[in-house]
């Protein structure tokens, strides 16, 4: 072989250096996978289910906003498959027969957000005959695993507001998103040729302009006052309060989002078991599952030591190893 | 050198029947490929907001870059382990792995809804790098750009050789020359790039917490998946070798018996540490709870299980039959596991319908293997691939 000492250590460290990029830009990244505290711009929505009446007002405001008329609210030109186009069905979610309209059941048959509804109102019916409301929507974790998860960048947290954000123009479709999230909350157009990843920011994109908004839709037209939209350091005190001045009215004196999943920006209060209520609250930890997995790879790839590593051995042995082969192979003939 | 003598060109007529009951396939899929950009992703597949992955990643990315590991650990045997011996069946066994990560790669355009953005990872204003899903992406397309530099010798040799062309063939024989000088370096790449990846596929896991099964769901994911991506790669070398010497009329290499010695410590190895993983997760108690989840962890085991047995205690092993039977156990088993983490174990809530791909889905995964297949059906007749057995039978002693 031909291949002089001074050749091989150049073409080791280049190949060393391209191993060792991704490793290092993993660990580049160490520094915003610590778990900070929450800032004190965070903002939050606020909801109290024993205050709401189940009116859906905020699920039809919520859709107007950020799905009907959304163009109308995005200043700048929208690439085609940004704007909604508006099809037919799309108009009105489809009641099934048994869900229609009476009297005794005014409501809106939307089970689960999907990609028109970025938050939903649902019903539970305790034992005794009760009804409790519940509205689900994204809840803005301080740590979240979609941001976690997305390779490109489409999904960011806001560092000032920790609104979580999404841009279509980024976003690849790779739904890694949807895995990740521990509340199922972002959706994905599946019956579209250009689909994208649905899910509510806080009407950033809509009422904010790309920017911290001062309200949203749901919280600005919500008659009972059931959600509101503040700053989440008031909304936790005000949670805690309203505890304090009704022991035993809510569950277990708890409020959700307060160190579920390592916190979140969404802060709740009900009269039920949070799990009842489409909570998995038995199931998610006190922590990010984002935390761990970037710890790991944080670990496995810090600095791009371990790459380099692992490619320079290689490359000596096997250098070596050629070599000698090669060697014995000439003397044979 | 003695390349030219190492490996031949599969000398029998392009145009079979099974040719083109293959090509058929691959047309039906692409059809369907066709409606799937026209109506949406939707519109071919059962997946839902709860299931957003299905077989595409679970078939095709996972277990089918694990058995496109077959380029990968005989890299690490010839050339790290020093075992030169294995050397005339690496092109075959890159040649399957470049089809195999190019399956992957192809399937994830079609799964992907936003295709168009995908240029997004290489512009760097977007990158994450706190994103598995960012190390795997970037990790695969390197290996896979890997992987064809890995194949270019066998055509430049075959260019090489070509009387018509005089020039053309003096620049191969140039190139040929000049690519086996830095080669190793490559290789060396080649090792690298796959112990990330494949590691990082089950990484990719952890974030998902309680969704994951607590059978599959643990910290030991990377380490898992790299063991299981070594003794699939090893099956499924031990699995073309037999399978080429019956399909192709070929004499048996025996040297895949005396490389599939490694497989029972491997499998050992393996074993040991899932259940260490389980026992960590706190998980015994689901594995013995009879339900259907525990059933399938305990049938991936066993498989798994019986293959390093056989192979490790019975003659029967080392017969072409035997390795043959042990490689289909491992691969099942192995495929299992893959599966076990990316579909069967994963719970997004009692909300959501339990998966099951369509029809569509499946045509789509099965006319994809079937382009893998045509590639390798074709490649192996018009370049040096597979051992040159006359020569290579003399060398090896």
């Amino acid at each position: 072989m031909k291949t002089n000492r001074r050749d091989f250590l150049k073409l080791a460290a280049l190949g060393a250096a391209g191993a060792g990029t991704a490793g290092a830009l993993t660990a580049e990244a160490e520094a915003s996978s610590a778990p900070a505290e929450f800032g004190p711009d965070v903002m939050a929505k606020f909801y109290d289910s024993t205050k709401c009446i189940g009116c859906q007002s905020c699920v039809v405001a919520c859709y107007n906003t950020n799905f009907r008329d959304r163009a109308k609210y995005v200043d700048e030109y929208l690439p085609p498959e940004e704007q909604n186009f508006i099809e037919k069905e799309d108009l009105l979610p489809k009641l099934a027969p048994q869900d229609e309209f009476t009297p005794d059941k005014p409501w809106l048959n939307v089970v689960t957000n999907d990609y028109r509804f970025r938050t939903v109102i649902q019903k539970y019916v305790d034992e005794n005959g009760k009804p409790h409301f519940i509205k689900h929507n994204c809840m803005h974790c301080k740590k979240p695993g979609c941001v976690s998860a997305c390779p490109v960048s489409a999904l960011q947290k806001d560092p000032v507001s920790g609104i979580v954000t999404y841009d279509a123009g980024r976003c690849v479709g790779c739904r890694y998103c949807q895995m990740a999230c521990p509340f199922n909350i972002p959706k994905f157009e599946w019956s579209r040729a250009v689909p994208k990843i649905v899910k509510c920011d806080m009407c950033w994109s809509t009422l904010g302009k790309n920017g911290v908004p001062t309200e949203t839709a749901c919280a600005k037209v919500c008659p009972a006052s059931a959600v509101v939209y503040g700053k989440r350091s008031d909304h936790l005190a005000e949670a805690k309060k309203r505890i304090a001045e009704n022991p035993g009215k809510y569950y277990n004196d708890s409020v959700l989002g307060e160190t579920i999943y390592g916190g979140t920006d969404e802060i709740y209060l009900a009269a039920v078991d949070y799990k009842k209520l489409g909570f998995p609250t038995d199931k998610i930890a006190d922590y990010s599952y984002a935390e761990k997995s970037e710890g790991l790879q944080h670990t496995l790839y810090k600095w791009g030591i371990a790459p380099i590593a692992l490619y320079t051995a290689l490359a000596i042995v096997g250098y070596r190893n050629n070599k000698k082969h090669h060697s014995d192979e000439g003397e044979d003939k | 050198m003695s390349h030219e003598k190492e490996y031949a060109v599969h000398r029998a007529p392009i145009f079979t029947p099974t040719f083109f009951v293959v090509l058929l396939i691959v047309l039906i899929g692409f059809a369907i490929i066709a409606y799937r950009y026209w109506m949406g992703v939707g519109a071919v597949s059962n997946l839902s907001d709860g299931w957003p992955w299905g077989i595409w990643l679970a078939y095709d990315v996972a277990v089918g870059s694990a058995i496109a590991c077959g380029g990968y650990v005989l890299a690490i045997t010839v050339y790290i382990m020093n075992k030169f011996k294995y050397h005339p069946m690496i092109r075959s066994a890159v040649l399957a792995s470049m089809f195999g990560y190019a399956l992957a790669g192809f399937s994830v355009i079609v799964d992907i809804g936003r295709y168009w953005n995908a240029y997004g990872f290489f512009v760097p204003s977007r990158w994450q790098p706190n994103s598995v899903m960012f190390e795997v992406a970037l990790c695969i397309m390197a290996y896979t750009l890997i992987l064809v530099i890995e194949f270019l010798p066998s055509v430049f040799e075959r260019l090489g050789e070509l009387d018509k062309w005089p020039k053309l063939a003096k620049f191969s024989r140039a190139v040929y020359k000049a690519l086996d000088k830095v080669l190793i370096f490559i290789i060396a790449l080649g090792v690298t790039l796959p112990t990330m990846h494949q590691s990082s596929l089950g990484s990719l896991y952890i974030v998902m917490g309680y969704k994951l099964n607590a059978l599959w769901q643990t910290m030991f994911l990377p380490l898992l998946f790299l063991g299981n991506a070594v003794l699939m790669g090893f099956s499924i070398v031990a699995f073309e070798t037999v399978l080429s010497a019956r399909q192709l009329k070929r004499p048996f290499e025996k040297e895949i018996v005396s490389l599939s010695r490694v497989i029972p410590y491997v499998v050992a190895f393996w074993i040991i540490v899932r259940f260490i993983s389980v026992t960590v997760s706190g998980a015994w108690g689901e594995a013995f709870s009879m339900s259907w989840l525990s059933l399938y962890f305990w049938l991936e085991i066993i498989l798994i299980a019986i293959a390093g047995y056989i192979i490790f205690a019975t003659e029967y092993g080392k017969s072409q039959s035997g390795l043959f039977l042990s490689a289909m156990l491992l691969l099942i088993g192995g495929g299992m596991y893959r599966f076990g983490v990316y579909i069967v174990g994963f719970d997004p809530g009692p909300e959501w319908l339990a998966y099951f791909p369509s029809i569509s889905e499946f045509m789509i995964t099965v006319s994809l293997i079937a382009l893998e297949v045509l590639g390798y059906m074709v490649l192996v007749k018009l370049v040096p691939v597979l051992p040159n057995m006359s020569a290579h039978g003399a060398k090896t002693k």
